[in-house]
């Protein structure tokens, strides 16, 4: 093997011109450094500034490798590792040193530490540098333009109108009959009931009826909504006539008013110990509430709740509806409100706040009907993605996008997340749409890079990986030990610690990069 | 920012005009409250929208700027824009050295806000020497880029376009109009967002009045919000999710912190609320009152006593802080201007611009806690799904 040559490159915003470290002494420790070809300073390679320069002395000198000393890795222009490429330098054999946030910042008033950090940093730097491996990301058509949403509600409905404008083919599945207009193909009486592969090429299972079919789907969006339409637990066993909220909002609005006193509570269970207090879309409560008073203002209106959740303006809805005269009651999950079989028109609740313990007459019952879909698990199940703890579907990190999920190329939105009003969830449903559109508009995906591989040799089939894979990227293939499926893995590495044969390397986190890297900055030899 | 990304990712050409000198708004002084691990408060979603804008070559970005008049055109807008001078050019690295050579007391120069990007200084005129007597032009001295450009002048510019985004954002509510918890008067009462500013930039949340680490904390929530007094009556809806978050990230810089959080009613939009409360309930040191504090006065050897209610009886308890964070809600920003008037844009009682279909059906989209309180996450969403709109409307 050709021995690694290395360019140096010390960025003059970052190294130079604070004039916190003595910049001569990091260009001679570089210099003096074996296998370092060249050292230069570089204008502001953030801003892209004088790439070309950079790239044609690499060129020459026919180094094959970099290491840079400057700011953060994503505050550099992409087009330095374009250039580079087109040197015949591959991404992966550029390693970046965060100077500025990392000894720069943390000790600008102590000039000795700033440079003795940055020192150690280039030393471990070279040394990682010197091990790296040119690396090189694969592609993988999809072999499709579905874009496949389950649910056909407000949200589901908008992500598809949202999708199909961006030339996806949409796919909406619907668990009950209800027809529909909307573009694409749907589906009714369908359910998603298992899943295999990866962003870009997922096989759906579909129970369509009674018939299972298979369906090739790009992306894939969650947009089950809310649940529950029927109360549960005591208070079902008490109350036979208990409505809705969404059912009770439509008899309104066709006019009909009910005789006697009318109950609004915050939940179908109570008692429930399996459901967790949730958001409740309480805009759609109050408005109701509201409404219902205006009409017939004789009426006694009780609402009793856990937690009044009333974000935002709807806060003006609360103040509205209290001013009103409609009665709010909290209540404890210790405490929870009651009604003897034997008395269907009497509730009782104690008033958490006065802890008085009030007797209500009761004319109507009626629930909040969206908390989570008890259709949630299922789904999350076959799509192998995780829940949050409220029985919603867990959401990705903020830090990516919005209505995201940890496996790409699936995307939630509306009250399968939690709770909430139709206008938030058309917008999140408009959001999802755009988003697979979007992904799917690729039409490839990449894969591979700084991915894990089984040393087979090593491996004794344990099964130890693929039971802690979050990803399910390990199998076991034909040869009788575990590969790792390139497209399912992320790179975390957490198969790579937790091997007991060690038969498995993390590409561009090898034990020997890490360890030459960690020499240097600990200074041990270990 | 987020529909301005969502638009180039899409095909179009975007002009993005923001009044302040760097991108990110009100994110720009939060800090990221992920030390042990990411929160989910979004923080840093914004600030990297901003970097992508900077680097999309189809985005216009415009700082420093207001438009100063919308015109309807054959397809669309015609959108006159003022671009105020900077005197500092693109070569600006950053570095620094002209803010310690500035002799002005308080500075003329000033680098972006808190995370803002692009890391571009820029020069105060009214503070500045060299325009107020002509002579100082020692930072230009310093200046190693030769960025500084004293001849640099006011531009006006014109720009045609098929549809507006207004996303004008919101101001935080001032705590001090609410005299009797000690902002403004005690020095140890800080308003939430001062604390993010002070954590963003030091790490760390000293007692501003003797620097040392506080080991007693409140957080009280519903400061400027749902209150009639100051006519702020609904909720902020986002001051719940980012106060339980810097509640969690003081414990994880200091596991001995005894802090206290007082709030109306724990409204934690986007995560379980069952989460903070069984977090709370894990740590010895936190304890929940569901209580709205009366006063905060100065107690014995410096420290803070506040007084409240309990939660089910009218027992009044006062209890002893090092430091007490009062977390502000928001009002509204540039709702009402000469420009959103021109645009057909109407606000709300409560001083807030919803947007409409009809003015979608003009080309104007409103997105963004002008419209309504909302946090960074639903904000990027309501973004997006705008940006979807927009590109179907080009499309048909």
């Amino acid at each position: 093997m050709k021995a690694a040559s290395i360019q140096v490159i010390l960025c003059k915003c970052c190294t130079e011109l604070p004039a916190v470290l003595n910049v001569e002494r990091l260009r001679k420790l570089a210099e003096e450094s074996g296998n370092v070809i060249s050292v230069m300073t570089g204008d502001a390679v953030c801003d892209g500034k004088g790439l070309a320069g950079i790239v044609n002395s690499a060129k020459e000198l026919e180094v094959d490798r970099a290491v840079i000393l400057a700011c953060h890795k994503k505050d550099i222009d992409p087009a330095l590792f374009k250039a580079y490429r087109r040197a015949g330098i591959n991404e992966f054999m550029i390693e970046i040193v965060n100077i500025r946030e990392e000894a720069l910042l943390p000790h600008a008033s102590e000039p000795e530490r700033a440079q003795l950090k940055a020192e150690t940093m280039l030393a471990a730097a070279l040394a990682r540098a010197r091990l790296l491996a040119p690396l090189e990301k694969q592609t993988e058509a999809m072999k499709t333009k579905n874009v496949v949403i389950i649910g056909a509600g407000a949200s589901g409905q908008a992500a598809a109108h949202a999708a199909a404008k961006t030339g996806a083919h949409t796919i909406l599945i619907e668990k009950t009959g209800k027809s529909l207009k909307a573009p694409g193909i749907v589906m009714p009486h369908s359910q998603v009931v298992g899943a295999k592969g990866y962003g870009g090429n997922y096989q759906l299972t579909i129970k369509a009826g009674d018939k299972i079919e298979n369906l090739d789907a790009a992306a894939v969006v969650i947009a089950t909504g809310g649940g529950w339409t029927q109360l549960k637990g005591p208070l079902a066993k008490a109350v036979k006539d208990a409505m809705p909220l969404y059912k009770f909002h439509e008899h309104l609005q066709a006019g009909s008013v009910p005789k006697g006193p009318v109950v609004f509570v915050d939940t179908p269970d109570p008692a429930g110990k399996t459901m967790k207090v949730q958001d409740y879309a309480w805009d759609d409560t109050l408005e109701t509430a509201i409404q219902l008073k205006r009409k017939a203002p004789e009426t006694h209106i009780f609402v009793i709740f856990q937690e009044m959740r009333a974000f935002g303006l709807s806060e003006l809805a609360y103040k509205e509806a209290a001013d009103l005269g409609i009665k709010f009651v909290r209540y404890d999950k210790s405490a929870v409100p009651k009604i003897d079989p034997k008395e269907p028109a009497k509730l009782t609740v104690k008033d958490f706040a006065q802890g008085d313990v009030l007797s209500i007459k009761l004319g109507t019952l009626v629930f909040s009907s969206i908390p989570a879909n008890q259709d949630n698990q299922a789904i999350a199940d076959a799509l192998r993605i995780p829940m949050a703890v409220d029985g919603g579907v867990r959401r990705g990190s903020v830090q990516r996008w919005p209505v995201t999920t940890p496996r790409p190329g699936i995307f939630v939105c509306g009250s399968a997340l939690f709770p909430k009003s139709n206008e938030v969830a058309e917008a999140e449903g408009e959001a999802a749409g755009s988003m697979a559109g979007e992904f799917v508009a690729k039409g490839e995906i990449e894969f591979g890079g700084s991915v894990a591989q089984v040393m087979q040799e090593k491996c004794s089939a344990c099964l130890t990986c693929i039971r802690t894979c979050p990803y399910e990227a390990p199998f076991i293939g034909t040869a009788s030990k575990a590969e790792i499926k390139l497209q399912l893995c992320q790179g975390c590495g957490i198969c790579v610690g937790i091997c007991p044969s060690k038969a498995i390397e993390l590409h561009h986190y090898t034990d020997d990069q890490i360890m030459a890297q960690a020499r240097e900055l600990l200074g041990g030899d270990f | 920012m987020t529909a301005a990304k969502s638009l180039v990712d899409g095909g179009a050409e975007v002009v993005l005009v923001e009044k302040k000198e760097s991108l990110g708004g009100m994110a720009r002084e939060l800090t990221c409250k992920g030390i042990v691990e990411c929160r989910n408060c979004g923080v840093c979603f914004a600030i990297d929208r901003a970097n992508e804008v900077l680097k999309e070559p189809s985005a216009e970005v415009l700082l420093l700027s207001e438009v100063a008049s919308a015109e309807k055109s054959e397809h669309g807008y015609s959108v006159k824009i003022k671009i105020s001078p900077r005197y500092v050019t693109d070569d600006c690295i950053g570095c620094g050295k002209c803010v310690a050579a500035c002799p002005v007391d308080g500075k003329a120069i000033f680098p972006p806000t808190g995370s803002g990007q692009p890391k571009i200084h820029w020069i105060d005129r009214s503070k500045c020497l060299h325009f107020k007597k002509g002579k100082c032009e020692k930072c230009a001295q310093v200046c190693p880029t030769k960025a500084i450009d004293y001849e640099d002048r006011a531009k006006n510019i014109t720009r045609n376009v098929s549809a507006i985004v207004y996303a004008t954002g919101i101001d935080p509510v001032d705590a001090c109009e609410i005299s009797r918890l000690g902002c403004g008067t005690l020095k140890d009462v800080v308003s939430s967002v001062d604390a993010e500013r002070i954590l963003n930039e030091k790490g760390k949340l000293l007692r501003p009045s003797d620097g040392k680490a506080p080991k007693r904390i409140a957080v009280v929530q519903c400061v400027g919000s749902r209150s009639v007094k100051l006519g702020v009556e609904y909720c902020s809806k986002f001051c719940c999710k980012y106060a339980t978050k810097i509640s969690q990230m003081l414990l994880d810089t200091d596991p001995e912190i005894n802090l206290d959080f007082y709030f109306m009613d724990l409204r934690t939009l986007y995560e379980p609320q069952d989460e903070f409360k069984l977090w709370a309930k894990s740590k010895k040191t936190v304890k929940l009152f569901r209580t709205m504090p009366a006063v905060v006065n100065l107690g014995k050897d410096g420290k803070l006593a506040l007084r409240a209610a309990s939660e089910t009886d009218l027992d009044i308890t006062e209890r002893e802080y090092d430091l007490i964070i009062l977390s502000v809600g928001m009002k509204p920003a540039g709702a009402s201007t000469e420009l959103a008037k021109s645009l057909g844009i109407q606000t709300s009682e409560m001083g807030f611009a919803p947007g409409s279909k009809e003015l979608e059906s003009r080309g104007v989209f409103v997105v963004g806690a002008v419209t309504e309180p909302m946090d960074i996450e639903e904000a990027a969403v309501r973004a997006i799904a705008a940006a979807s709109r927009i590109h179907r409307g080009a499309s048909q």
